[in-house]
């Protein structure tokens, strides 16, 4: 196993290699001048003389690429263009929030959509059932900024009772602290735009479990099980549920990674200061190094959430040996 | 399928529906609730709200159906060619595969679109670029299977070349999963395509865009709930019409699926 996850680990250096250089790349992609591009035509001779060299854009693209990819391997990934500040700095301010946002909503679609999912396939073919997946196809189908804006049209126009806009104190931070207060504002900045981000994954989850559910009730060894006299939830918790969970955390793995992505549209409704709301607002204001840096600290994490769900196969199934 | 229907008979015959112009301006009419005279109300420029929705069907599908049909094209040539030929295309491939799988899909997407501009070209594009991988991969692993099978030998025995194999044996094969994936894949391009011109980057306006709409809608929630609300909707029965078309197409083309 340690071998395995050792080579799994080395594996990810060439993926991350080649996630900088398409960041690297989109510089390359802007049409025309990327100085005049990213400073616009009022942008004096100097001004642009001084940001092709501030960018290194002044030298030939191999060299450049090269530059970058150094820069990059010692976490230097420049300077904002709009905020004039270290772009690690932006991140290292942004990624908590994200990674809060991320954690709680996971744990959101873990909590409700797995349960969901065993009761949808424990009472197969009656109303809940039907319903259930009627509301999993609903929110596999719903985007997430119009849920967003439901959300925030019910509870915080019309009923007032979340805010809509903004982040509390860091949660984990007051909640050690013991602060009940702030713990509290923290959890009601938090609702609306946990549960905008895990409604897609949580129906995703619920569909799966109860159809990797339906498909372990199906085997054998649980008709032996029952045909043995064991009561029915033994047979469902150590029998079927053990046996369906591979591909549940497979998803849930996923998911982490997704939630990531989705977090740069949850987080810009909901004004959410984190990495998603700084890669949108550099996006507008074309301040390309954050844009690059953000870009791909999100596409390493995305890389080792999917490396995890990998090494979480061989653990929870015995079944799986990697050579 | 029926959803599905309505909105490609939209986009085809959007006079069938509304015979008000998307972009007829009535100033004074600005932000009314529906109406008799506006079904679905109006917009902040008191522009019928019915007739953007109509209109943007035609746009939503233009653009989802390009870019999946590009995401497609790229997935099946490159995953035939790697699956086919194996070794170092193989390789190639797969990392490249790798690589674009390293990012999560709407953030490459909003990325390209940032270095690319808005506008409907950049929005195609993207999508095609971040939609690929998944028909690669797909293609390649049928394509593993069927050309070690004993029709491609038969056939290499009686001379038939590499691209003869490729086209008439195993492109047949690869096509039922591509169309599967294709299906569902709209949903996804419209859901992508709308994200983005939510965030001010996909298609611009005045083009009616379903995304456009409802970020404005978003500045009159209190006065103007119904343009969020309709602009949604309209949104959400396109992709879950995609979802169903694509699950019932899976039901058919493919037997594991089919009911007993």
């Amino acid at each position: 196993m340690a071998r395995y996850a050792g080579r799994r680990l080395l594996l990810l250096v060439p993926v991350i290699l080649s996630a900088a250089v398409v960041t690297f790349a989109l510089l390359l992609l802007l049409p025309g001048d990327p100085a005049l591009a990213l400073l616009g035509q009022e942008a004096s001779p100097e001004e642009l003389a001084r940001f092709r060299r501030l960018l290194g854009l002044d030298r030939p693209v191999p060299v450049q690429l090269g530059l970058y990819l150094w820069r990059v391997a010692q976490a230097d990934f420049g300077r904002s263009i709009t905020l004039d500040a270290p772009v690690l700095r932006l991140i290292g301010a942004t990624l908590p929030a994200t990674l809060e946002l991320a954690t709680a909503s996971i744990v959101l679609a873990v909590v409700v959509g797995i349960p969901l999912g065993l009761l949808a396939a424990r009472r197969r073919g009656t109303v809940l059932d039907t319903g259930t997946m009627l509301l999993a196809q609903l929110g596999v189908s719903m985007p997430v900024f119009w849920l967003g804006v439901l959300l925030i049209l019910l509870f915080a126009v019309r009923l007032n009772w979340l805010p809509s806009f903004g982040r509390g104190a860091p949660l984990l931070s007051v909640l050690l602290a013991g602060d009940g207060a702030a713990a509290l504002d923290s959890l009601r900045h938090l609702v609306l735009p946990t549960v905008t981000l895990a409604f897609f994954n949580l129906a995703l989850l619920s569909r799966l479990t109860r159809w990797a559910m339906l498909e372990v009730l199906e085997e054998d060894y649980v008709r032996t099980a029952r045909a043995k006299g064991q009561r029915e939830r033994v047979v469902l918790s150590h029998h079927a549920l053990r046996n369906a969970l591979l591909p549940i955390v497979t998803i849930v793995g996923l998911q982490f990674g997704n939630a990531l992505g989705g977090a740069v549209v949850t987080e810009t409704i909901y004004g959410w200061p984190g990495m998603g709301r700084l890669v949108v607002q550099a996006i507008g204001q074309r301040d390309f190094p954050v844009v690059q840096g953000a870009v791909l600290v999100l596409a390493v994490l995305f890389s080792l959430f999917n490396l995890l769900v990998d090494l979480t196969y061989a653990l929870i199934d015995p079944r799986i040996r990697y050579e | 399928m029926a959803i599905i229907a309505v909105i490609v008979l939209a986009a085809a015959l959007p006079r069938l529906f509304t015979g008000a112009s998307p972009e007829a301006l009535d100033i004074l009419a600005r932000l009314s609730p529906p109406s008799a005279g506006h079904p679905l109300g109006t917009d902040h420029l008191g522009r019928d709200l019915l007739s953007r929705l109509v209109y943007g069907a035609r746009l939503s599908l233009l653009v989802a159906l390009v870019s999946v049909g590009g995401a497609a094209l790229i997935g099946v040539v490159l995953g035939l060619l790697a699956g086919f030929y194996g070794r170092w295309v193989d390789t190639a491939t797969m990392r490249l595969v790798d690589t674009f799988l390293a990012f999560p899909a709407i953030l490459l997407a909003l990325a390209l679109v940032a270095v690319l501009g808005p506008g409907v070209g950049s929005v195609i594009i993207a999508l095609a670029l971040v939609f690929w991988t998944q028909y690669a991969r797909v293609v390649r692993a049928v394509t593993l299977a069927e050309k070690a099978k004993a029709y491609v030998e038969g056939a290499r025995a009686i001379g038939a070349g590499d691209l003869r194999i490729l086209l008439r044996h195993i492109l047949p094969n690869v096509l039922s999963p591509v169309i599967i994936l294709a299906t569902l894949g709209m949903g996804s391009a419209v859901v992508a395509e709308s994200t983005l011109s939510f965030l001010g980057l996909g298609v611009q306006p005045p083009a009616p865009s379903w995304g456009w709409t409802l970020a404005f809608g978003t500045r009159y929630l209190r006065d103007a709930p119904h343009i969020a609300t309709f602009s949604g909707l309209a949104i959400m029965f396109t992709v879950l019409g995609f979802n169903l078309l694509g699950d019932g197409i899976r039901d058919l083309l493919d037997p594991k699926f089919r009911p007993q």
